[in-house]
């Protein structure tokens, strides 16, 4: 026992005597001489390492002498230094961030070492955005990364990378701490430490099968070591209001169409409505008549809503840990003016800790629960199809229970007529969503420096409850629920990925090594149960059980999927000198989704840092210059695994009735096919530029990506369904710029400019020999966009009888003045087929983004815009006509419709949109074909922060108060509620409006 | 030494890994899906079960709401109802054709559906007979066969009325798709026919083991209508005395009910389009779709589509029709039926279908959907005694006896020696408002030409044009008809 102390202590002397070690303390400061909180300060080559306090101080121990430290702060450059007592640094500003370290597919890499163009974007710059979801906040942040928002509340956002690869899916892979997901709407964007846009194939390559739409690599907060704990509060509260609503006619104004369009037959409903609720029709010119009812459905659907959100952030280290906890609350009102919200905790924790020398063991987890109470939806679009002709409340609708709610019925209307304020309140869904993430890893030292095995698991399990419940009511005949309706449904998820890899580093003089080879398997689960019952008994929550319904009624089903994958992959990274780089990928994906169970996905990329040749050095505006070229293969396994009709259909709808009982039966129609994955090809070219010292820092990147066996949906012959195939070929490409400036004006006064745009050109090469196949709402054709409007183009209107008569095509389809005039484009005098064209797509050609700050002493300002051109949208709404031809109109219709000869020559008349000629769901025209076209100002924040603020004896670190306006501007010229659309096809029938946010925000340290 | 640990552990675990490897993990089969391969052909006890699905299929498909009106508003009595809704169909009636209307579509889709359905339960059906070898269960599975032909040979029919030349699709993965000539079409419906009258039961479909199933008489009266187009008069005379002769069918006495829940299934039913409520107020309903509710009246929560014109009317109060018109005219304007509802909407010059007006005392207490619980009555014993009738006197014969049967339950006097027109007359309105017989009546006598022509109508217009988006996805449709 002796002798170990003793060796001990003889052991300690000795590296004492080795190596003389100091203590450094120094303060960092930036170019205004303003302390640098946060900076990490690390002895090279070894893990002793501090964080500057709110002084921009810090203090290492046991430093060997004529040891080197590097002093590293994001969005500043690195320095490394030689080691002093005293120490006191000036960080420049960077552009550039060269040595951000930036996560990729199963490990890191620094900026400057990258050969494929991948954007970080850091937790910090997407809290400013108030939004339920990540991906929200994200919008106009990264060129190429098209995020489309929707207004539907509670949902998140459309995500598209470089553009539409698919016929079937093109979302992106989000990677959250290692685990897959198809959307990130469960995470706080404040737990977000960075996230990483893999662009190209090269860098995605690494995901394979799981990455031909790109993917999103999000690392949640962590620790640092050696910090002390750091406590901070996040918090903001605001109002949402709806934006861009589409006015839509009044009730004179819909009366005036209707009767133009043809007095006897619908004059009836308009006396009804006075008759009824008040108003005069004793003016002989319809134009005069008045309505005592004038409903404004979407003013009675509308209300501003609250938005508030509070996050409490703990994170520190000690020299072998580190650690973070985080809980967020947030907390939304829906717009439409009855109970429903949207409420989510979410609690964090990451631990990561060194058992010993060679293994690091840690464990991080996401718990998120959120409970939803769901609006009708279907509200919206009868608030827009619902003429202001009959009031919310009819008194005298006698038979009316529980609430005395106007029938659209007591003016005469059947069919397709609702009362959407009934429709909103008799309805009451709640879903409660239970998601907890975990991570678990250990990371074993092989060779110090050089050779890791890391093995990590992540599981994902959410559970999903619902409920729906519609009371009993009666309106109108039409408009009646004899029994309350309850169903309800528990949707399960259970995922898990093991990861497995090893990585190995060395250096031999100026050639750099890397390597890594890993193995994982996954699989993902997911089950559905549902259950109805009708007659449960109204009232309170508590008596929602199917049990309480009645016994006949009761109906129960269920649905699952699982798949499993096993991969193998390998990357080999080299580099000369720091000046050329090569990096190959290899993934080996085994999919059980698939009939065809392997598939295979090699990238490679190389790059040039032009700027390290001794020739550039002599240029003296140059920084930074680096020449990037990629190619890779990758995988979409978003495509389902086979497609046709259940193969065997039965229950009821397959059943014949005999007498008053079925007998069962079966439908065996297969129309069935096996698919496979989509093949994605990309190649990329780009460069990296740093100009005047850092300040400008310009990237582009041009794109080619082919993608092959698209799975697309044709109509099958004489059927209304569509069978899909591996028949296509589309070809994206363009080019993706993004530019920073970033420069101080005296000591003060620090700005930044920047710009993001993505150009993108979409072709479909080709489909299987076919030259155009119709999916039932749009044409794919050889040679044009994908997805396009063909039909019809319109070239104006018949303006009078004489330009009838001389028109062949007029006279052989009774046209009237006032009707659409169509171009023959075969010039044959007949108008059929063969004179349709391609009027647009739903893919934007251009997108851009100008953001733009400063901080000037105490305050901060962002701003930043956001636009779209060269997309278009079909205006579904207005063709929906076709099938009810009393809807109302939106007020544009009205104002610009033609009057008679010389009105105008491109807008219908009144009665010209009764009519099948012009209004029919299978003649599309360019008509209901708009540019989708906006710009928007996305986000405006003004912020003014409190540094080392007294209260009595204690010193708060900071406080920063902000106002936030969140999309409070948008402009486009389509007549709709938002020409940014979810319908894949750009079929636009979206009846919600979008929202601006208003928010005033705190941020404390404590 | 600790490194070799650590090398050792990389070693297993890579070994371990590659080996549980295997295809194994990845052969998964997906959930909660039969394949087709594994339908067991050897369970006879099965066997019903496809033609069940095509029974199904006449309910979802041939019930589609738009068919009514296309099939009608070609005729001078009726009319869509409402020019403020789906106008075209008012331009259809005057015989302004427009193939984009997506009711022609539908249409078209929908009787293919049916004869995709049925070409695969044949397929179903040869399956399990291959599996037996036992002659009771072969002539059953004949008789299945049978009504899965006679029930294929029905969309056919309703094809070859609408369109004319059609596309005979023998088997559900042919390729070319050509149309046959309407006559190549009729004599291949005819085949299936043959097949179903030499196979099937002669029974009363309310005698069926499957109660309200199609027999060997549903098949001989549709063969029987397919002769009556054609002008093949001794055909239709043999065809209808075998199912007179038979003894088994006689009118329902109650012309009003025949049409509502009591007369369901009567002795005067060839074939029905069954649904049922199970007789329960809540609960699943096996229905077809909106059928009922757009024929009917809004205030009894239909839609308000489908009319008589009141030239029809009066020209029905003129022959003295008293029952028939009652049953048939469903007057608006706040009439209250002999059931006791009141129909509240349009006028009294307004008259709705009463052929499918179900009151709401037949209903199941709690059922508020119009038409809960009724069938489609698609063919009847009364056609089949004016088809004998016709073709008697269309060959020199008198065909008093069957005609004057019909007119004795409509409370009608006899009349005697009875000529062509006043058989017309008979059927237009006896039918009236049923499947578009009217139209199909005017058009194979040529009568079409004189009564229409006023409205527009001229021989090309006969048939609807064929539907756009079938033209533009299917290009051989505009091939030259097979002779």
């Amino acid at each position: 026992m002796k002798r170990l102390l003793l060796s001990l202590l003889a052991a300690m002397t000795m590296q004492l005597s080795w190596a003389q070690s100091q203590t450094v303390r120094g303060t960092v400061v930036d170019m205004s001489g303003f302390p640098v909180i946060g900076a990490t300060v690390q002895v090279t080559g070894s893990k002793n390492a501090a964080i500057t306090d709110p002084d921009g101080n810090f203090t290492l121990f046991n430093v060997p002498s004529g040891s080197n430290v590097s002093i590293s702060y994001i969005g500043m450059k690195t320095q490394t230094v030689r080691a002093t007592n005293t120490m006191n640094i000036r960080l420049e500003d960077d552009a550039k961030m060269l040595d951000e370290v930036v996560t990729i597919g199963y490990g890191t890499a620094k900026a400057k070492d990258l050969t494929s163009p991948i954007a970080v974007v850091r937790g910090e710059e997407l809290v400013s955005v108030p939004s339920t979801s990540p991906m929200t906040a994200m919008q106009g942040k990264v060129a190429g990364v098209n995020v489309v928002s929707t207004g539907t509340p509670g949902s998140g956002p459309i995500v598209r990378i470089r553009g539409n690869g698919s016929f079937s899916n093109s979302n992106p892979l989000y990677v959250v701490d290692g685990m897959f997901y198809d959307n990130i709407n469960f995470l706080n964007t404040g737990d977000i430490k960075d996230m990483s846009v893999l662009k190209d194939a090269s860098a995605a390559a690494i995901y394979g099968v799981r990455a031909a739409n790109g993917v999103v690599i999000i690392i949640t907060r962590k620790g640092t070591r050696n910090q002390s704990a750091q406590i901070s509060y996040d918090g903001y509260v605001g109002v949402q209001k709806a934006t861009n609503v589409l006015k839509m006619a009044n009730s004179n104004q819909y009366g005036q169409m209707l009767m133009e369009a043809d007095y006897d037959t619908y004059s009836p409903y308009f006396k009804n409505s006075i008759d009824r609720f008040g108003g005069s029709y004793a003016d002989t010119d319809f134009h005069n008549w008045t309505y005592g009812s004038d409903t404004d459905w979407y003013n009675e659907l509308l209300r501003e809503a609250l938005i508030t959100n509070h996050a409490l952030s703990i994170s520190g280290g000690s020299q072998k840990s580190s650690y973070s906890v985080g809980m967020n609350y947030l907390y939304q009102n829906g717009i439409m003016d009855v109970d429903n919200s949207y409420k989510r905790l979410n609690f964090r924790g990451a631990l990561d800790y060194e058992a010993t020398d060679r293994l690091k063991v840690g464990f991080n987890m996401v718990y998120s629960k959120a409970n939803q109470v769901n609006p009708n939806n279907a509200a919206w679009q009868q608030a827009f199809n619902a003429p202001g002709i009959y009031p919310i409340y009819d008194p005298n609708n006698s038979d009316a229970t529980p609430i005395k709610y106007a029938a659209p019925s007591s003016v005469g209307y059947t069919n397709n007529f609702y009362n959407p304020i009934a429709t909103a309140n008799y309805f009451n869904s709640k879903n409660k969503t239970d998601q907890l993430l975990t991570n678990f890893y250990a990371d074993f030292e092989l060779l110090p420096e050089k050779l890791h095995l890391k093995t990590s698991v992540s599981y994902d399990h959410s559970a999903i409850e619902g409920f729906t419940y519609i009371p009993k009511y009666y309106i109108s005949a039409q408009l009646q629920k004899a029994a309350s309706s309850l169903s309800k449904s528990t949707t399960t998820y259970n995922n898990y990925i093991w990861d497995n890899t090893l990585n190995y580093n060395d250096a031999f003089g100026k050639h750099n090594f890397g390597a890594m080879a890993g193995y994982s398997m996954r699989q993902e689960s997911y089950r559905i149960l549902t259950g109805s019952a009708d007659n449960v008994p109204d009232g309170k929550e508590e008596y929602y059980y199917i049990g309480q319904g009645d016994e006949k009624s009761r109906k129960a089903g269920d649905n699952g999927s699982t798949y499993r994958g096993i991969s193998y992959f390998a990357r080999l990274n080299y580099n000369y000198a720091n000046k050329y780089y090569l990096m190959f990928t290899f993934r080996a994906d085994g999919s059980s989704k698939y009939q065809e169970h392997w598939g295979y996905f090699p990238s490679v990329g190389a790059s040039w840092v032009v700027s390290e040749e001794p020739f550039m050095k002599s240029v003296k505006a140059i920084d930074y210059l680096k020449l990037r070229a990629s190619w890779g293969k990758l995988g979409n396994d978003h495509v389902a695994a086979s497609d046709g009709f259940a193969s065997i259909a039965t229950g009821n709808g397959a059943s014949g009735v005999y007498g008053n009982t079925t007998i069962a039966g079966y439908q065996n129609t297969s129309y069935f096919s096996w698919l496979k994955w989509e093949l994605v090809d990309e190649i990329n070219i780009g460069f990296n530029l740093g100009l005047f010292n850092s300040r400008l820092s310009l990237d582009a990147d041009y794109f080619h990506r082919m993608t092959r066996d698209a799975v697309i949906s044709t109509s099958l012959p004489f059927d209304n369904k569509t069978l899909a195939g591996n028949y296509g070929k589309i070809l994206n490409q363009g080019f993706d710029v993004s530019a920073t400036w970033v420069d101080r004006v005296g000591k003060d006064f620090k700005y930044h400019v920047g710009t993001n745009l993505s150009f993108l050109r979409n072709e479909v090469k080709s489909l299987s020999g076919a030259t155009m196949v119709n999916n039932g709402k749009v044409y794919n054709i050889v040679g044009k966009e994908m997805n396009s409007f063909y039909g019809y183009k319109v070239i104006g209107i018949y303006q009078n009888e004489a330009q009838i008569k001389a028109d062949p095509i007029a006279v052989a389809n009774g046209c009237q003045p006032g009707d659409f005039i169509y171009e023959d484009l075969n010039h044959n005098g007949k108008l059929d087929g063969e004179d349709r064209q391609t009027l647009g797509s739903y893919l934007p050609n251009f997108t851009y983004n100008v953001n733009l700050g400063f901080e000037y002493r105490n305050f901060d300002f962002e701003l930043s815009t956001y636009g779209q051109a060269g997309a278009q949208i079909y205006n579904r709404k207005r063709a929906l006509r076709y099938a009810q031809s009393t809807y109302n109109f939106d007020l544009d219709q009205f104002e610009n419709r033609w009057t008679g000869e010389g009105s105008t020559n491109s807008n219908p008349s009144a009665k010209a949109l009764t009519r099948g000629w012009n209004v029919s769901d299978q003649r599309v025209n360019s008509y209901f074909v708009e540019s989708a076209d906006f710009f928007r100002i996305q986000n405006v924040t003004l912020g003014y922060s409190f540094k080392k603020l007294r209260l009595g004896s204690y010193t708060l670190p900071s406080m920063r108060l902000s106002l936030t306006a969140n999309r409070p501007l948008t402009l486009f010229s389509a007549h709709t509620f938002t020409p940014e659309i979810s319908d894949a096809d750009g079929w636009d029938t979206n009846v919600y409006p979008l929202t601006a946010t208003y928010t005033f925000g705190i941020q404390i340290n404590f | 030494m600790k490194l070799k640990q650590y090398i050792y552990c990389v070693a297993l675990a890579a070994v371990t890994l590659t080996t549980t490897a295997c295809n194994d993990f990845l052969d998964k089969d997906p959930e909660n899906r039969v394949p087709e391969e594994d339908v067991d052909y050897t369970a006879t006890e099965n066997m019903y079960m496809p033609v069940s699905g095509v029974y199904a299929k006449i309910r979802t498909g041939a019930m589609h709401w738009v068919i009514l009106p296309l099939s009608i508003v070609r005729d001078d009595d009726m009319w869509s109802g409402r020019t403020d809704d789906q106008q075209l169909l008012v331009s259809f009636g005057n015989y302004q054709y427009d193939n984009t209307f997506w009711g022609l579509n539908e249409m078209w889709n929908q009787y293919y559906g049916i004869i995709k359905v049925a070409n695969a339960a044949l397929t179903s059906l040869d399956g399990y007979a291959a599996n037996t070898n036992d002659a009771a269960l072969l002539a059953t599975n004949r008789a299945y066969q049978g009504e899965v032909r006679t029930l294929r040979a029905f969309a056919y029919y309703r094809l070859t009325q609408a369109f004319g030349d059609v596309t005979i699709l023998r088997s559900n993965s042919q390729n070319d798709l050509t149309r046959s000539t309407k006559k190549l079409v009729e004599d291949y419906m005819l085949e299936d026919l043959r097949y179903a009258m030499e196979n099937n039961k002669k029974l009363r479909p309310n005698e069926m083991e499957h109660m309200g199933a199609v027999t060997a008489y549903t098949a001989e009266m549709m063969a029987a209508k397919i002769y009556l187009n054609r002008g093949d008069y001794a055909q239709v005379e043999k065809l209808t005395d075998d199912i007179i002769n038979s003894k088994k069918f006689t009118l329902y006495s109650d012309f009003y009910n025949l049409f509502k829940i009591p007369g369901k299934l009567c002795d005067e039913s060839l074939f029905e389009c069954q649904c049922t409520d199970f007789g329960q107020a809540t609960g699943d309903m096996v229905d077809a779709g909106q059928w009922f509710v757009f024929q009917g009246p809004g205030s009894m929560g239909g839609w308000n589509f489908i009319r008589y014109y009141a030239d029809f009317k009066q020209w029905a109060e003129q022959r003295g029709e008293t029952v028939r018109a009652t049953t048939t005219f469903l007057q608006g304007g706040g009439t209250v039926t002999p059931s006791g509802d009141n129909i509240k909407d349009g006028t009294a010059n307004d008259f709705f279908n009463g052929k499918v007006y179900t009151p709401k005392n037949q209903m199941t207490p709690g059922r508020t959907k119009y038409g809960t619980g009724n069938n489609v009555r698609i063919f009847r014993y009364a056609d089949v005694l004016l088809m004998n009738a016709e073709a008697k006197v269309r060959q020199g014969k008198n065909g008093d006896v069957p005609f004057n049967e019909v007119r004795q339950r409509a409370k009608m006097v006899s009349l005697s020696s009875v000529t062509i027109d006043q058989i017309l007359d008979e059927r237009r309105m006896e039918l009236a408002g049923e499947w578009g017989e009217r139209y199909a009546d005017l058009v194979r006598t040529g009568k079409a030409a004189g009564v229409l022509s006023a409205a527009g109508w001229t021989t090309d217009k006969t048939y609807y044009p064929l539907p756009f988006t079938q033209l533009s996805n299917v290009p051989a449709l505009k091939n030259e008809p097979l002779q």
